[in-house]
């Protein structure tokens, strides 16, 4: 083996400008093709991230029904034991309860409707750095009777902090919620439809407001690592699914989980585009090079070389080429993706405008996920074993005597 | 000559100049259609919304889109309708109430956008009334009736007949609590639209809120869409104190998406040609390579170097533009067709809904395109065939003919 190993790789050599065009062009398909996959990769990664922050957790725990039809009349008792049941599993880092409802604020003539969420004010900052988004007044407290009110809204409503608004809604079993709260702060949120509509009091004054004591609509689980999912679920499925339901992100949030889809779909279908033209360009080669060979070739098998061995070489030529270009493609990608990967690129301008329309924000992380690196070299390998079938079919064929005379 | 001596050369080597030719028209066919894919798709969302509920120009008081407060109505409408009706090319418009409300249900609430039409103007200019799936479009005889949207009435529990209670802030800051029935239920392309719109009579609101008439928007129609920026900017002058904006300045992302699109197409294109140029390269580089000794008698009996260059500048340029060709009218042929017959994405409805596109799309490739691309081609041929050119009339005739 390692002769024909070694004789393969001479002949590479044989002539050096026609291997190294050949690597160099599976080379910049390999990195191009790594620098889109990692993009796309690595915005998935962060959109998912970033929404399971913002909105949802990795899992929710609600009581049954409430997702389908968010009303207060379904929301869940949290008890103390309950909480710690949930924190005994050592995957879970942080549970947040949350009290979510719909109301109209109003100041003067001017009425908003906006998501009013009942928090725990230590537990949602470490989640989403809430008091470094705060631009003005003072944070929310563990019981405090204030409110924080998103800039966007702030501006809508022409309220200042120190000014009070009006909150109505409607609270637990149908009860009308309504009171006027002081605005204690004003946050910023980048995303314009959180900053338009977000109002946040503390969780105990969000339960009297709504006459709903001890009750939250939502329980939502963070975990370290994604991939302890599945085990997390378990775990909460074995001890709570008689009373309530739980909820991955990708059951939150179907539509981010199709849009993801959608994207990887016609990502995908571009590469395969791009590496028909990239294997064209290996077959190309590929096919010169056997034909000018086929004298060499006769005299080879004349001489009483095998078929088969001589066919051995030709597809580990094939293998070689490809091979180097698609290790050169990885190992210049890798620095490069590691670089963005560590610094993401923040977008301006019109591209982040369209961007931000669709809530999320304008920066493009890269992915160093080494799946996308697996997945170009087996690419590369199934194009060389393809085009190596010509060479393969031409020397079964062959007849030497007609090959020498060439 | 030298064009008829390069078209002969390249049918010399039919294997090799085919691999070239079907890796060229591959890519672009591939990179073209799936661009016309993602054009079609977009222009189907664009269509769509503006057929749903942009129109192409909407008229408001200043400052009405971004606050949308219910005090900010256009104070004489009459002088609006008489400024659009003065201008050609106009097809129909129609006056809407809007108002930001809640609507609830026995057992949850919900952010809403209230519409109150004339719901003869409206189907006029929208066709939400085709995309009613359960009751009708304002055809009964009631008071206070309301039509909602699928995901809307999913969310709220809601079925056709039940009550629906609205509130929003009324004209003097008390909040007004109205109770609607369902007459109708729509379904649209976008999922956020159904979930957030709401329409009911204007006739029903005036009472409720006691006034005469109460018009936010203007929503109008053009005869073409080519003529919205002219009919933009006469209504500007007829209208200083008016907001007047065209469905691109309503939905901006839209635009954006596009110009991203053609940005990410134009990119796209660029890579396969990128790699069609090493490709391209190679075969020539081999094909001179051979023809070492030819050249070499061409060059000693008196061929000028000029020549032999332009020679392989030639056979690689027809090589490329005959793949090029051959992509191109498959990519038009495939987009034609698919054009008519539309591509069924059924499996991914969800995920487009909340993009506003229907799961029927019908792929689009602008003319220019193709014109744009035509040029790209060429000039990736020119600069393949660059390498290959230089290393044949580096050759020293002496040399080259003993070759072999």
């Amino acid at each position: 083996m390692k002769l024909y190993l070694q004789l393969a790789w001479r002949n590479l050599w044989r002539n050096k400008r026609r291997t190294l065009i050949a690597t160099t062009s599976i080379h910049f398909a390999v990195v191009l093709a790594l620098i889109t996959r990692s993009m796309q990769h690595g915005y998935y990664d962060y959109m998912i991230d970033s929404a399971v922050r913002l909105y949802t957790g990795y899992i929710q725990i609600h009581s049954k029904g409430y997702w389908e039809n968010r009303s207060l009349d379904e929301s869940l008792i949290l008890t103390e034991a309950m909480c710690n049941k949930i924190k005994s599993f050592p995957k879970i880092t942080t549970v947040t309860p949350r009290f979510e409802s719909y109301s109209l604020i109003s100041f003067k003539n001017a009425t908003k409707i906006s998501p009013v969420f009942g928090i725990d004010p230590i537990l949602e900052d470490s989640l989403m750095q809430l008091k470094k988004k705060m631009i003005k007044g003072e944070y929310l407290s563990h019981n405090s009777e204030g409110i924080l009110i998103a800039e966007g809204l702030a501006n809508i409503l022409k309220v200042d902090v120190g000014d009070s608004v009006v909150i109505y809604g409607q609270g637990y079993h149908g009860v009308t919620a309504a009171a006027q709260i002081p605005i204690q702060g004003i946050i910023k949120f980048i995303l314009p439809a959180l900053n338009n509509a977000t109002v946040y009091l503390s969780l105990p004054y969000a339960q009297w407001l709504y006459s709903a004591p001890d009750r939250v609509t939502s329980l939502s689980l963070m975990i370290d690592n994604i991939r302890d999912l599945e085990e997390t679920k378990t775990f909460l499925s074995e001890n709570f699914q008689d009373e309530y339901e739980i909820m991955d992100w990708a059951e939150l949030m179907p539509e981010l989980v199709q849009g993801i889809e959608v994207d990887n779909a016609s990502g995908i279908i571009m590469l395969f585009i791009l590496y028909v033209v990239i294997g064209f360009g290996i077959f190309g080669t590929v096919m010169t090079m056997t034909a000018e060979r086929i004298k060499e070739f006769g005299i080879l098998v004349s001489v009483g070389m095998k078929k088969g061995k001589l066919m051995l070489v030709a597809v580990l030529e094939t293998l070689f080429v490809s091979f180097i270009g698609a290790l050169l493609g990885i190992l210049v990608s890798i620095p490069l993706l590691y670089y963005f990967h560590v610094n993401p690129i923040y977008l301006s301008g019109e591209m982040a405008e369209a961007i931000l329309a669709f809530g999320f924000e304008p920066i493009l992380p890269f992915s160093v996920k080494p799946g996308i690196f697996f997945a170009q070299a087996s690419v590369v390998f199934f194009i060389a074993l393809f085009t190596a079938i010509y060479p393969v079919t031409v020397i079964r064929k062959l007849e030497p005597v007609r090959a020498m005379r060439k | 000559m030298i064009i008829l001596l390069a078209w002969k050369n390249i049918w010399r080597n039919k294997k090799r100049s085919f691999i070239i030719i079907a890796a060229t028209a591959l890519g672009l066919w591939g990179g073209l259609f799936a661009t016309a894919i993602m054009i079609g798709m977009w222009e189907t969302a664009i269509d769509a919304a503006i057929n749903r509920d942009l129109s192409h120009l909407q008229i408001h008081q200043d400052g009405f889109t971004t606050e949308k407060q219910i005090n900010n109505f256009i104070e004489n409408p009459q002088t609006v309708f008489n400024a659009i009706s003065s201008l050609g090319e106009i097809e129909n418009y129609s006056a809407r109430t809007v108002i930001e409300g809640m609507a609830s249900s026995p057992t949850s609430s919900r952010g809403i956008k209230i519409l109150g039409i004339d719901p003869a103007n409206e189907k006029k200019i929208t066709d939400n009334y085709k995309k009613i799936i359960e009751g009708s479009y304002f055809e009964k005889d009631i008071r206070n009736q309301i039509v909602i949207g699928k995901k809307l009435a999913d969310k709220l529990k809601l079925k056709m007949n039940s009550k629906l209670v609205c509130s929003f802030q009324g004209l003097d800051a008390s909040i007004v609590y109205a109770s609607f029935r369902i007459s109708g239920i729509f379904s649209t392309e976008s999922s956020t639209f159904d979930e957030m719109n709401v329409f009911v009579l204007q006739s029903d609101l005036n009472r409720l809120l006691n006034v005469k008439s109460l018009i936010h928007e203007i929503a109008i129609r053009t005869k073409s869409s080519l003529v919205v920026d002219t009919i933009k900017s006469q209504l500007k002058l007829k209208l200083p104190i008016l907001a007047v904006d065209s469905w691109k300045d309503l939905a901006p992302e839209f635009r954006l998406t596009q110009e991203t699109l053609y940005i990410q197409m134009y990119f796209f294109v660029g890579i396969i040609l990128f790699a069609l140029l090493f490709g391209i390269m190679n075969t020539m580089l081999m094909s001179v390579l051979e023809r070492v000794r030819e050249f070499g008698m061409l060059m000693a009996v008196g061929m000028k170097r000029i020549r032999v260059f332009l020679l392989i500048l030639f056979e690689t340029i027809m090589l490329s533009l005959v793949g090029g060709m051959i992509g191109v009218l498959l990519a038009a042929a495939t987009t034609e067709y698919f054009a008519i017959i539309g591509i069924n994405l059924s499996a991914f409805t969800e995920g487009l809904a909340i993009y506003g596109v229907s799961p029927m799309l019908y792929p689009d490739l602008p003319l220019n395109v193709y014109f744009v691309l035509s040029i790209m081609i060429v000039s990736t041929s020119i600069i393949a065939a660059i390498y290959p050119s230089y290393k044949a009339i580096r050759l020293q005739p002496a040399v080259a003919i003993r070759t072999f």
